[in-house]
């Protein structure tokens, strides 16, 4: 076929697509109807007969086609594939640390990063700061009005410092991958600080899933549904009797275990189910009165439990029984999350090892992917009895997670970028920085840590970025920390923290721009050179050497021959418009 | 492909586009005709029309929202968050029987107030100006809030999943063009969503139709992309949508920059309450007075999922009323804005909320996911009744639900075809509607406890949205006698089978009569207009086909 043909073709393929509205069930064509049709570039770019020849070259490698499967990857690291590593399993890498890991197998450097050791007491960070003004007092009950309101004033200031130091936990490389399963858990299993206003309920739900970031998620499910957190979340502590609250029971079945159908498109579970688990749940309560490191403690009152006969999941032969009557606190969810297991496993493990592909490898399904990794990964994961390490192990040393067309395929949420930007920096964080990032979130961005928009959580993916969004990124953040003429950072949040201490800015001396600079090699030989090897290790796709040149050089207007000679004081304005323009191209916001 | 010039029509712009329109039999412009009548003749045809969506986002409880306070089986199903004997006086100030409705039904009290001098929604209920349209559901409902959501944002069957937005389907269809690849300088944004993402209701099928601004008088952009290629992997086809996002940002700076001033915060006729939903209502409102051709706008109110604390009656403590009355105070103050502003005509708003809750309270003195729920439309241009029964509390589903009596995609079409011109066709292909005769979504709900059946929309858009003008294949013949004492024959013939709307309009623009809204076969087809209890004067006759429109003018001698 002569190359305009093909893009002809190509052209007619997204015309005819667009007219396809209809999509059926369970079709995971569906959304991928959105991605067949680069469109805009392609008819940009159609007059020129080299670029047709380099689209129709990458456009061989059809997604559809890809042939990686969960077979271990033979490959070796090297800076780009480890920057993957880095980005996707955590929050990003300094040169340093790529250096030091391509050194390792994928294998090695999985299983590092998976270690059992950071679920450890020991590994476990310390307190917020000023935790320890209220961690053990349990909150102000009484009426008086201004007692009132200094509670809640302590307690907005105790949830932001929660976030702060959530955010300085994601800029630690070692454990990286477990703060990264946090920030799944808690876009997973939900809660809302909106409504979950105890900071004593909010940081030992965190430090739960720090604790068990891989573990057995059917003791997860279990324990969730006892936690305090989630019981005030989702009402489940006003669940009494035979008068339930169905809102947890619902929750649980559609986001945290089940999804509302199956792939193709059958039921998973029945209204009848619902109102089955909801009164088997009943009987729950917080004591608000006990303040513990642990925070406050969830009270089973048996004689607030429903005793009656239920049948949850009766049409696939689950027993009728009261289910939990013993006085533990947790016989409840032990009996019914069991038979929830039992009879609907095959389709939690399905949704929960596709809820994982998304978030570590992309987010549209196709059919192939269904196939030949989501059910791969499911049988593993009832395999290994609900063990989720197994799984991430298998999924995150496969060619598949390495493969080329999935690097570079998720969009950076606000603080995936965000943190990212201060890593491949090399600029450590502290809670006063992180604090000034917290208030761009929540003001700018659509993420405020632990506050997300409902129940199902953040949306996540495309959703991130937007023409709201977007111009705040490179405008305030990445412009700012990279620009030149007199700001040399991203400036502190005009505010203090509740605590009287300033939010500060993220500040990049000079000194240590040429610092970053000097770690790529000969960086003052060819400028050329050098900020190809900057574009590779700042984008998961890096531009080719040509838009470099266009894009990134030549606004830069200066001969290049000036560069090795041209004094530092000079340089280092250079290097930051360099380091400016390529962290506010497309090719920055994806990772 | 050629970009028609939708956006940028003027509202005569009808003849600039060459449109099929005839005026029939009509000489020219007579002078002293209403404006209402102009617009019926003359279009609008749509172009200038702006939809405001309010999605009240959790669920909200509609049995709390329109209340049937004297029926026994509320008070029963509601003993604790129910509006019982002893509220019945504060009822009595948003009765709506009273007015309008021919049940006992009441708004809620915070319905009933305003923000300063603006006016609450019930204010704009006794002034004819809010809709209340009843029991609005879909068949097989969803009780997840997600998938409930998305069933209304994509408006889609329950058991079919779709990736575009009913809104992205209409505005492709209505710019017919690459988007935003061909979109021009000078264009306005299709869609905005004030906020951080732009609402699913405006997803395309390539790309989001719709923009979202937080602040339209701050309005940045991500720089200038560069026009490259991307692979055909799942990295290029990300690459590929941020790429578009940053184009999207861009074109639209000189035109946020033409009807804004950096810093300078735009002024509005009103006050706007300090809330989160009334300040995005004042930045829509920004755009419409600053002369923005946004055809529809998204603002959201959330936290209508009252699984507990909707005690019912004290907004200072109930979720819901808390929310009722915020919303109330929004659209009151957006409405009175408008108003004052001279825009009102061109201004509708619908709200839309995933579901309605379960009859019963539970424990927690809340209520937990239901099915349908009442939905509020207002505008000036909004024929302000209370449409459709209100549910039956002992008539419910299997799970103790409500049946719902009214299709949402019975007011979307409503809102396509009578706000914004939208031809039969083109309607039932936006709202997937695959049968073959008439119009599986048309708005046939009566006027409560009537069995009146009028449009929401005092006067109908006539321009229709098709995919290229072309030569109309329908006649309307005379009607005959004319001028006429009793009755008139109406008769107009068409070349192929098509759907069709035959109904005559008052010279004020009130509809008095459907003859017809069916889809008919190639032929001639009569239909008789009885006049009886029609005072003497011009009617228009209005025959919309295909994807056209022809009027006639009849006269009552008696």
């Amino acid at each position: 076929m002569p190359l305009l043909s093909a893009i002809t073709v190509l052209l007619l393929n997204a015309i005819m697509d667009r007219r396809s509205f209809l999509r059926t069930a369970g079709s995971a064509a569906g959304a991928a109807a959105l991605l067949d049709a680069p469109i805009a570039p392609l008819q940009a770019r159609q007059s020129s007969q080299a670029d047709v020849a380099a689209i129709i070259k990458r456009t061989e490698r059809n997604r559809d086609m890809v042939q990686s499967t969960l077979a271990p990857w033979g490959g070796s690291l090297d800076a780009h594939t480890t920057g993957h590593v880095y980005r996707r399993a955590g929050f990003g890498g300094t040169v340093a640390e790529l250096k030091a890991a391509a050194s390792l197998t994928p294998s090695a450097l999985i299983d590092a990063l998976l270690d059992d050791k950071w679920t450890l007491d020991a590994n476990m960070p310390g307190p917020p700061s000023h935790a320890q003004t209220w961690m053990l007092l349990p909150p102000y009950q009484g009426t008086d009005l201004q007692r009132q309101i200094q509670q809640n004033i302590d307690d907005s200031n105790a949830r932001y410092a929660i976030r702060r130091s959530w955010a300085v936990e994601m800029s630690r490389p070692s454990t990286m991958l477990r703060e990264k399963m946090v920030y799944f858990w808690a876009n997973h299993f939900v809660v809302e600080a909106q409504k979950v206003e105890y900071p004593h309920l909010l940081l030992p739900y965190l430090t739960y899933f720090r604790k068990h970031p891989w573990g057995n998620f059917k003791q997860m499910v279990k324990d969730v549904s006892v936690l305090p957190a989630m019981l005030y979340y989702l009402d489940g502590w006003y669940s009494k009797g035979r008068n339930p609250n169905e809102n947890y029971a619902r929750e649980l079945m559609e986001l945290f275990t089940l999804g509302v159908t199956d792939k193709d498109g059958n039921p998973n579970y029945t209204e009848d189910d619902i109102k089955a688990v909801a009164l088997a749940l009943t009987g729950y309560s917080i004591d608000f009165s006990t303040a513990t490191v642990n925070g406050f403690p969830a009270i089973y009152t048996i004689s607030d439990h429903d005793s009656s006969l239920k049948k949850p999941f009766s049409s696939l032969g689950a027993p009728i029984r009261s289910y939990g009557l013993s006085s533990s606190l947790h016989s409840v969810p032990d009996d019914i999350i069991d038979c929830l297991f039992q009879y609907r496993g095959d389709k939690l493990a399905y949704f929960i090892c596709g809820k994982l592909y998304q978030y570590f490898v992309y987010h549209d399904i196709s059919g192939a992917t269904e196939q030949a990794i989501i059910s791969q990964l499911a049988t593993t994961f009832q395999n290994a009895n609900w063990e989720l390490k197994p799984v991430l192990q298998q999924l995150l040393k496969s060619e598949h997670f390495f493969d080329e067309a999935n690097i570079g395929a998720a969009i950076k949420s606000p603080f995936e970028y965000m943190i990212g930007l201060a890593r491949q920096f090399d600029i450590p964080l502290d809670e006063f920085q992180t604090g000034t990032l917290e208030m761009y979130g929540l003001s700018l961005l659509n993420q405020s840590l632990l506050d997300p928009p409902n129940v199902k959580g953040w949306p996540g993916y495309r959703s991130w970025v937007s023409t709201t969004t977007l111009p705040i990124r490179n405008k305030y953040l990445a412009s700012a920390l990279a620009m030149t003429g007199g700001t040399t950072g991203i400036p502190a949040w005009n505010g203090v923290t509740g605590y009287g201490e300033n939010y500060t800015g993220i500040l990049w001396s000079d000194a240590d721009v040429l610092k970053w600079a000097a770690q790529f090699g000969e960086y003052k030989g060819d400028v050329h050179h050098f900020i190809s090897q900057v574009a590779t290790f700042l984008c998961a796709q890096p531009p080719a050497s040509d838009f470099l040149t266009t894009y990134v050089f030549a606004p830069l207007s200066f001969p290049d021959y000036e560069w090795p000679t041209m004094p530092d004081a000079d340089r280092v304005i250079k290097i930051r418009t360099i380091l400016t323009a390529i962290t506010t191209l497309p090719e920055f916001q994806i990772m | 492909m050629k970009r028609r010039d939708f956006i940028k029509a003027l509202p005569l712009g009808v003849a600039a586009v060459g449109v099929p329109f005839s005026l029939g039999g009509f000489a020219g412009r007579a002078f002293g005709r209403s404006p209402v009548l102009d617009s019926i003749l003359n279009g609008s045809d749509g172009s200038d029309r702006v939809l405001v969506l309010i999605n009240l986002a959790g669920g909200n409880d509609g049995l709390n929202t329109v209340i049937p306070f004297t029926d026994p089986v509320y008070a029963k199903a509601r003993p604790t968050i129910g509006f019982g004997p002893a509220s019945h006086a504060t009822l009595s100030t948003t009765n709506l029987s009273t007015s309008i409705a021919r049940q006992d039904l009441a708004l809620n009290p915070a319905m009933a107030m305003r923000a300063g001098t603006t006016q609450s929604m019930f204010e704009l209920f006794s002034t004819k100006k809010l809709a209340i349209v009843n029991n609005v559901g879909y068949p097989s409902p969803s009780l997840s809030h997600f998938r409930s959501t998305d069933i209304w944002n994509t408006a889609s069957d329950s058991n079919v999943v779709l990736t575009t937005g009913w809104l992205g389907r209409y505005l492709e269809e209505a710019v017919d063009t690459n988007y935003p690849t061909d979109v021009k300088t000078g264009d306005d944004p299709l869609a905005i969503t004030i906020g951080g993402a732009p609402s699913a209701a405006f997803q395309g099928t390539t790309f989001g139709m719709g923009i979202a601004v937080l602040d339209p008088s701050n309005y940045l952009t991500a720089g200038a992309p560069q026009a490259e290629s991307t692979a055909s992997t799942n990295a290029g086809a990300e690459l590929a949508y941020v790429r578009g996002i940053y184009q999207q940002s861009d074109i639209y700076a000189n035109q946020f920059t033409k009807y804004f001033t950096k810093g300078q915060t735009p002024k509005n006729t009103v006050n706007y309450p300090s809330t989160n939903i009334a300040q995005q209502l004042q930045r829509v409102a920004w755009c419409i007075a600053a002369g923005m051709k946004t055809k529809v706008y998204f603002v959201q109110l959330a936290g209508f999922d009252t699984h507990i604390s909707q005690n019912a009656t004290d907004p200072s403590v109930s979720g819901q009323a808390q929310l009722l009355m915020q919303l109330s105070q929004a659209i009151g103050a957006f409405q009175t804005d408008m108003e004052n502003a001279g825009m009102a005509d061109r201004v509708i708003g619908m709200t839309y909320s995933e579901f309605g809750r379960r009859v019963n309270e539970n424990g927690s003195n809340g209520t937990d996911h239901g099915t349908s729920a009442p939905q509020f439309l207002f505008g000036t241009q909004i024929n302000g009744e209370v449409y459709s029964s209100h549910p039956n509390l002992t008539d419910l589903d299997s799970n103790a639900d409500l049946k719902w009596a009214v299709d949402f995609r019975q007011l979307y079409t409503s809102v396509l075809g009578d706000w914004f011109g939208v031809s039969p066709q083109m309607r039932k292909a936006i709202l997937m509607d695959k049968t073959t005769s008439g119009e599986q979504f048309a708005f046939n709900i009566p006027v409560n406890g009537t069995s009146t059946v009028q449009s929401l929309i005092k006067t109908p858009a006539v321009r229709s949205v098709s995919s290229a003008p072309q030569p109309l294949d329908f006649v309307l013949n005379p009607n005959y006698p004319n001028p006429f004492t009793s009755s008139t024959t109406v008769s107009f013939a068409l070349a192929r089978t098509m759907p069709v709307k035959l109904e005559v309009y008052s010279e004020r623009g009130e509809r008095v009569a459907e003859l017809a809204n069916a889809t008919l076969g190639r032929g001639t087809h009569e239909f008789v207009f009885g006049a009886n209890g029609l005072a003497n004067g011009t009617y228009i006759c209005r025959l919309e086909a295909g994807d056209g429109v022809l009027v006639r003018q009849m006269t009552v001698v008696r």
